[in-house]
């Protein structure tokens, strides 16, 4: 499997199957391939610059990126978490 | 006791001072006094570097200490507002952390950590802790000496608000009398026992004999030329050095000129004590400054120094006055604080405030023979009576003689749910002030530290016991007897790692409710919440549907398969199958039968059923595959017996006016007692048949029914009224309360048991306990309960109902009638430990095997590996060891590893697919398993691999083989670099797990050469791969064969090459092996099974052109596992021809199909083969022509190597294989 569609699966942006099937194609039109890999290549420096400023993916608006970080959590975390900040309203409500 | 010992002291820059030497020596001993205890040393995960090396210390095999870690808030700039918000939260989560280890003593070994660095220490009010609250504290030197040691504001605020918390300890250790008596005399602990535990020496402080060349190195090493006199410590003002260096050179002119002063320790000021030096008139080389020096350095310079000096001002105990005593120093002291106490030689002291005494001290020890012969005999005296192990078993005395706290708010509330727990943590944290500014990231943050201080494998579970009838009515059934006896056992002793809560739900409601009221009235101590409220539950916990309530069960169905899908374990209690088994015996328009029907049904659609006898167990098993339940195969039946303590003492009193003539007409004639309602089922009517029939005959007996009316007994009842023996020898008895009911069995003399069918046959044992003989009908049940202690009938083998009353009075006039005393009955604390046994053995495991296998998930290229990760994996999915649940993981970009919920689910063709695959949590005690090969996605983690180990987890990678880096010729450039990180990975995690010897060896001796040797606990292990092609998962993933076997089947010798096409294979050689062969006129079939690799080009293109191809050369590309199976079947021959394997999977295939081998002689294929394969050596075509052609020479005559000789294992076999080399699984 090529470096692209590892980057792919990784990114869970597609299945394995699929990609498969799809970069089997994608080796034989080079110009698609090299255009495919040239943005990936952009995005992953953006990534990588991102990171090392201490952000997190910059590619994806504000919102998102906190929802992605969000699903880093498991389910119990994630249970945690609305706990969290549901004390955290009921306590802003009382408050006011 | 459960103990919990705070060991931050060893985390911080204490490590390296002395509390951390302290800590870490007294631990060490206390471990080995300790054994009868269970103590959980608890690390602050904020010091990552250090917690391996408490785990490696600590936590050995066997070993009652336990590390655990905790997480903190991110930490922020100290001295601000953020600062005190994330040490408030801080302080929560430690606090909830300690709770929920529930120990019953708490020790902080270090009170004063936590200034500038990450640490917490917190000391919460007695009324707000389950747990006795101990501290070690070693001095007040800041509190006594706070112009010198506060100046720091902030510090000094820091100090004192811990002196403070002081307050609230409920026994402080110091470490030496000293100490003991200054910290009584201030005031700082209240309440609290005050005791001294002393301390010890490390063994290395001992009388060393150094030769001259070690000597030389030493004194070489720190720059020493001459005998030198000894300080070692620090050089804050109490240590008292400037008036040292001022005594030290005022001593006389020759011993000035004689002797150097040395001191050992970190001196930051080092410039400003060399002033001093140089003011008072001494040069340079009169003293030396030795920095750092390692405990063997300190131990060689103790033993070489003339003699060591502490002029201390104040000290907590003074242990380098005991090393130095130990070594066979001369020492002399402050008269002062401790080290007065550890001296104990008032020759050996002065005033430290005096420097002229000093100065003659001095002297005196470095120049009089005997007065340094007197104190090196009194000082290995006195060290003697200070070792670990002493003050080990003094730390022992103190914790278990300290009272245990009275009950508290908190210890009520650690016996109520994890559930609040994290309720009450999280609305606690809520209210900190400045945690409501928190950004998402921060709260995130929090929230994962809240997860791993509290996993969810580790919280107390829930067994939800359902009594819905009983809570809405108790109306006094058998089951409702029985379900209040055992609802009050297992709330009262729950089982292990459970809580036990009541639940009730009703037909019109939504789920089930909390019992909370009538736990309130059955128990009636108000411990449960006032009010009822919806029940909140988590995977693990366990349903129990214990009371029998058709309706309601129906009505709940779904909301029982919701919780079953949410991991929720649901088992119901099963009394009987009779309105089943005997429709006729219910009121046909109650439609009782296809009520407990459709209840049944429900029932057993779920995890497991317990039947309240074997009996019940086996009639549920018959009806289920009669019925043919889908859950017939899959549900698990288990079965238990009630018990029967009921209380034998009357609790409704009161005979009627005419009880003694009616006790004294049943003495009059042997009685025989019917118990029970009046009801079809309870073969009243044939009792009454044969009665009637043996009091026709004369006979005189009693038949006494007692019970009330039920149902469908009209023509029963009219037929017992007009009876004409009615109350001459039968007597019909109702309304008979208990006093009553006692007596009369004391007046009969048979229990008549005649009933038709019953789930257990409490009436047989009631009888048993109070000495009546029982006559019973011949149904399993009875057989089952009463044994050989009853008579029985009915039944083909034994007599109709009046013939065995005949002859059960003959033989009781002989008293030869079976007798009830000797049969077995149970308590009902015996009964639940029965259902608690159940329970808890076939609980969800909380541990888990986590087997990683993300180069499957992602794309199953049917590698060797790929067979041996796909064929394990299922042996382990179906078998996984005891005590653990078996997850398969995988990789994944955004966080290290997700479950790989959706692949097992394909795996096991089972049609189930999530959304998302979860990300995984883990625990302390999971085992993580890299069972696949994946370099760099391994490489990529290392980082991850160190926080599970952190955390408690063991981290093994199976090893498939060293290839890349020990042959990097037969791999793509760039390769070995590749795999030098993984290796490097694996080899700095838990014990490496190589699928053979040469594997293991060939590891062991790279990490060497790497310097990364593996330690004795972390050694590579082997395990032995399987062969059988029936493993679970093989054909999984089966395709269809691109290539036609059958036709290579052309009867000349095949011979079979297994394995990817790459150069290390050796398919080259035998190709040209294979040319040379047909051109010699051998007619022989090739067949190449395998993919295409890598540097293979060439090789394909041979292959496809050859001119034998398709005619006796055949190229099987990507068959699947099920035509290689059938592959192997029709060869004559495989040939292992690789240059380097890490096992040789296709030789055990062979060899497990009989096939013969010819195999390259390496060293892996011979621990393989050993003498079942025909081996060759050389590298040339012509080498392995010759091997062939003097193969087929032996194998025409039949005496070629036979496979058969290799020892092949089943996958299973394997699978177990591998487990018994994880030390930290149970031995199986």
């Amino acid at each position: 499997m090529s470096l692209l569609s590892n980057r792919l699966i990784n990114w869970g942006m597609t299945k394995p199957r699929l990609v498969n099937s799809v970069h089997s194609l994608v080796d034989f039109i080079p110009p698609l391939r090299l255009a495919i890999e040239r943005r990936v290549s952009t995005v992953m420096d953006e990534n990588n610059k991102a990171n090392e400023a201490g952000n997190s993916i910059t590619h994806t608006k504000e919102d998102s990126t906190a929802a992605l970080r969000d699903t880093t959590l498991t389910p119990f975390g994630k249970r945690i978490y609305a706990k969290l900040n549901a004390g955290i309203e009921i306590n802003n409500k009382g408050s006011l | 006791m459960r103990i919990a010992i705070d060991i931050q002291g060893m985390q911080t820059e204490s490590r390296f001072r002395g509390i951390g030497r302290y800590i870490g020596s007294l631990l060490d001993a206390f471990s080995e006094v300790s054994k009868n205890h269970e103590v959980f040393l608890v690390a602050n995960a904020s010091f990552p570097e250090s917690v391996m090396e408490l785990r490696d210390r600590f936590s050995r095999p066997n070993s009652n200490f336990h590390v655990v870690q905790w997480h903190r808030t991110e930490t922020a700039d100290h001295h601000t507002a953020e600062a005190e918000v994330t040490s408030a939260t801080s302080r929560s989560l430690f606090l909830a952390f300690i709770d929920e280890l529930k120990p019953d003593l708490f020790l902080c070994s270090s009170i004063f950590e936590g200034y500038l660095n990450a640490a917490i220490t917190a000391v919460p009010k007695r009324n707000e802790r389950s747990y006795v609250y101990a501290a070690i504290v070693y001095d007040l030197i800041p509190y006594r000496m706070a112009s010198v040691y506060l100046q720091d504001e902030n510090y000094a605020v820091f100090y004192r608000k811990k002196l403070a918390e002081l307050h609230n300890i409920d026994l402080c250790l110091t470490i030496s009398q000293f100490s003991a008596s200054d910290i009584i005399e201030s005031k700082i602990v209240v309440d609290s026992s005050v005791a001294n535990i002393s301390a010890g020496r490390d063994a290395c402080f001992q009388p060393i004999r150094l030769d001259e060349n070690q000597a030389e190195r030493l004194f070489k090493k720190f720059h020493i030329t001459k005998p030198y006199l000894l300080y070692v410590g620090g050089s804050d003002a109490r240590k008292n050095l400037p008036r040292l260096i001022n005594a030290f050179a005022t001593i006389d002119s020759e011993s000035l000129s004689t002797f150097q002063l040395a001191i050992v320790g970190k001196i930051p000021n080092g410039d400003e004590l060399m002033q001093i030096a140089s003011d008072a008139g001494l040069i340079e080389d009169h003293i030396r400054l030795l920095s750092h020096v390692t405990d063997d350095e300190l131990a060689h310079l103790y033993n070489k120094s003339r003699a060591v000096i502490a002029p201390s001002l104040y000290e907590g105990f003074g242990l380098t006055v005991l090393e130095a005593m130990a070594c066979g120093t001369p020492v002399i002291c402050s008269n002062t604080t401790s080290l007065k106490e550890v001296v104990d030689n008032p020759m050996a002291t002065f005033d430290p405030l005096d420097k002229d005494e000093m100065a003659v001290r001095i002297s005196k020890v470095l120049n009089d023979q005997s007065y340094r012969a007197a104190l090196i005999k009194a000082g290995l005296e006195s060290a003697k009576s200070f070792t670990w192990k002493v003050a080990a078993n003094h730390l022992l005395e103190e914790l278990e003689a300290a009272p245990p706290l009275k009950n508290s708010v908190r210890a009520i509330k650690n016996q109520r749910a994890f559930k609040e727990t994290i309720d009450t943590l999280t609305t606690e944290i809520a209210k900190i002030s400045g945690v409501q500014d928190w950004d998402r990231g921060k709260l995130l943050s929090l929230a994962r530290s809240i997860e791993h201080n509290h996993p969810l494998s580790s919280r107390t579970r829930t067994l939800f016991v359902d009594i819905s009838e009983l809570c809405q009515r108790d109306s006094g059934t058998g089951v409702q007897r029985v379900v209040r006896s055992l609802l009050r056992e297992l709330v009262e002793s729950p089982p292990q790692g459970y809580i036990v809560e009541p639940v009730y739900s009703t037909v019109d409601s939504e789920g089930y409710q909390y019992a909370h009221q009538y736990g309130n009235t059955l128990f009636g101590d108000n411990s449960y919440p006032s009010s009822d409220s919806p029940i909140e539950y988590e995977s693990g916990d366990i349903f129990l549907g214990l009371d029998l309530q058709h309706h309601v069960i129906a009505a709940q169905a779904n909301t029982l398969k919701f919780l079953q899908t949410a991991g929720v374990q649901i088992w119901f209690v099963v009394y009987d199958l009779l309105p089943i088994q005997f429709p006729d015996f219910w009121n046909p328009q109650a439609n009782v039968s296809k009520m407990h029907q459709d209840w049944l049904e429900v029932a057993a659609s779920f995890s497991g059923v317990l039947c309240i006898s074997g009996t019940v167990a086996d009639e549920l098993s018959q009806w289920l595959t009669a019925t043919e339940h889908p859950n017939s195969k899959d549900l698990n039946i288990q079965s238990f017996h009630l018990g029967s303590d009921f209380e034998l003492s009357p609790r409704t009193r009161g005979v009627p006016r005419d009880a003694e003539a009616m006790l004294a007409r049943l003495r009059s004639a042997p009685s025989f007692l019917m118990v029970g309602t009046i009801e079809p089922r309870k073969g009243h009517s044939e009792a009454l048949d044969a009665a009637e029939q043996l009091w026709k005959e004369g006979r005189v007996f009693n038949l006494v029914i007692v019970g009330s009316r039920g149902w469908l007994v009209d023509a029963l009842l009219e037929r017992l009224d007009n009876n004409p023996q009615l109350n001459a020898q039968l007597f019909l008895l109702s309304g008979v309360n208990d006093e009553y009911l006692g007596k009369i069995y004391d007046h009969c003399d048979c229990l008549l048991a005649a009933s038709y069918g019953e789930g257990f046959g409490l009436p047989l044992i009631e009888a048993a306990r109070r000495g009546l003989p029982i006559l019973c009908r011949d149904i399993p049940v009875f057989r089952e309960v009463a044994r050989e202690f009853a008579c029985y009938f009915g039944s083909e083998a034994t007599n109709s109902l009046d013939v065995a009353i005949k002859c059960w009075l003959e033989a009781y006039a002989k008293n030869s009638h079976p007798k009830s005393d000797g049969l077995p009955w149970l308590s009902w604390e015996q009964s639940a430990d029965a259902v608690r046994a159940v329970l808890l053995k076939h609980e969800i495991p909380r541990k888990q095997l986590l087997i990683d296998i993300s180069e499957l998930v992602k794309h199953d290229a049917k590698t060797g590996i790929q067979r041996v990760v796909r064929n394990v994996l299922g042996e382990l999915l179906a078998n996984p060891p005891s005590g653990y649940k078996v997850t398969a993981v995988y990789a994944c970009s955004e966080f290290p590893y997700r479950y790989a919920t959706n692949y097992i689910s394909s795996f096991f063709q089972r049609g189930e697919h999530l959304a998302t695959d979860d990300y995984i949590n883990f625990a302390s005690g999971d085992i993580f398993l890299g069972l696949d090969l994946q370099p760099q996605i391994v490489a990529q983690n290392r980082g991850f691999y160190q926080k599970l180990r952190r955390q408690g987890v063991k981290v093994h990678f199976v090893v498939y083989d060293l290839l890349p880096v020990l042959s990097p010729q037969y791999f793509p450039e760039g390769s070995p670099e590749a795999f030098v990180p993984w290796l490097e990975t694996v080899v700095e995690n838990d014990s490496p797990l190589c699928i053979s010897q040469a594997v293991a060896t060939e590891l062991e001796d790279w990490a060497i050469g790497k310097n990364t040797a593996l330690s004795e606990s972390r050694s590579a292990k082997y395990f032995s791969l399987g062969a059988d092609f029936s493993g679970g998962g093989v054909n999984a993933f089966a395709e269809q064969p691109l290539y036609d076997i059958n036709k290579t089947s052309t009867g000349k010798p095949r011979f079979l090459m297994v394995g990817t096409l790459e150069p290390r294979k050796g398919h080259v050689q035998v190709l040209e092996a294979f040319d040379l062969l047909w051109a010699n006129g051998v007619d022989v079939d090739l067949m190449i099974v395998g993919k295409k690799g890598w540097m293979a080009d060439s090789l394909c293109h041979r292959l496809l052109d050859h001119s034998e191809a398709g005619e006796r050369l055949f190229w099987l590309e990507g068959i699947s596992d099920a035509d290689l199976n059938d592959t192997y079947g029709i060869a004559t021959c495989l040939i292992a021809a690789s240059y380097g394997e890490g096992f040789g999977l296709p030789l055990i295939e062979a060899a497990q199909k009989g096939l013969p081998i010819i195999a390259r002689k390496l060293p892996v294929f011979e621990e393989v083969s050993q003498m079942g394969a025909y081996y060759f050596e050389g590298s040339a075509p012509q080498d392995l022509f010759m091997a062939i052609t003097r193969w087929l020479q032996l194998y025409h005559k039949g005496s070629h190597p036979k496979s058969n000789t290799i020892q092949c294992v089943s996958w299973a076999e394997s699978a177990r294989s591998l487990l018994s080399q994880i030390d930290s699984l149970p031995l199986r």
